[in-house]
């Protein structure tokens, strides 16, 4: 029988996908029937949607990539390794 | 987001050719999630253009040993991530036990189940500050975490490209963001706590 806090992990941890079908069968039904569980996993959505936010937060300038290729390097490939 | 599939081999030999429109497209698709992953990772916006410039640099130099059997935007990330981890200079190797796992454990009885009710977060995240909130928190996050965090949630990759970025196991993938999505539960926790 899968407790709450199996199921608390694998929400957190990402793994759901990675569950055994009937691991994850287990934890669909538990989650039907636990409020609290739900509750966590309708704010692990939320926290998804919200940290999708940040991104538009940090969005660049408009010149970001003009300035990228007037530095860029020309000429044919060196060929040496990266770094 | 980028597409999908392996860097067609056309375009494969324009980039290693270093033609200018094909280098001028691959910035066009990558400098921007590039340079927003980097902010997510704590760089100031000089640091995280730089940082993308860096990858791209290293990108043609070292575009011979890319054979285009990866996403472009894979490489490039994997390339940003190990510069991000230079610039750093720290071995944020993560260490076996963390702080926050002591939390979580705080929320369950021995039985697994929920020793008190969870703090409802749902008004707080559905809020019109719920980014500028995560923004904040995400300071408190150790650099791992918060790189798999921000590539996950922020920028949306899967997780097993994630992996090949960071260079780790799935498991290890697993923990990192177990650790990170508590962490910043308990800090949106403690920041709603306030705003009340």
């Amino acid at each position: 029988m899968i407790s709450c806090k199996d199921v608390a992990s694998a929400l957190a941890s990402d793994h759901v996908e990675l569950l055994p079908w009937r691991r994850r069968l287990e934890l669909r039904l538990h989650l039907m029937m636990c409020k609290l569980c739900s509750q966590l996993a309708r704010e692990i959505r939320q926290m998804h949607a919200a940290a999708r936010q940040v991104g538009h937060l940090h969005e660049p300038d408009g010149a970001l990539e003009e300035r990228i290729l007037r530095n860029l390097p020309r000429g044919p490939a060196s060929g040496g390794p990266p770094r | 987001m980028p597409t999908p599939d392996p860097v067609h081999p056309e375009l494969l030999a324009q980039l290693r050719r270093r033609d200018p429109e094909a280098l001028e497209s691959a910035v066009r698709e990558h400098a921007r999630p590039l340079f927003r992953a980097a902010r997510g990772m704590g760089f100031s916006d000089q640091e995280a253009e730089d940082l993308v410039q860096d990858v791209f640099v290293s990108f043609i130099e070292g575009i011979d040993r890319f054979e285009g059997r990866s996403r472009l935007g894979t490489w490039l990330f994997g390339i940003l991530h190990r510069k991000a981890m230079e610039r750093r200079r720290e071995l944020a190797a993560g260490g076996r036990t963390d702080p926050i796992d002591a939390v979580f454990e705080s929320w369950f009885d021995p039985r697994g189940h929920w020793a008190a009710p969870p703090a409802d977060l749902e008004r707080l995240l559905l809020s019109k500050e719920a980014g500028e909130l995560i923004l904040q928190c995400l300071d408190d996050l150790p650099v791992n975490q918060r790189e798999a965090f921000v590539l996950r949630e922020v920028e949306g990759l899967p997780a097993t490209e994630i992996c090949k970025i960071l260079d780790i196991s799935a498991t290890h993938y697993g923990v990192l963001m177990h650790r990170a999505r508590i962490r910043l539960r308990e800090c949106l926790r403690l920041k709603g706590w306030r705003k009340s």
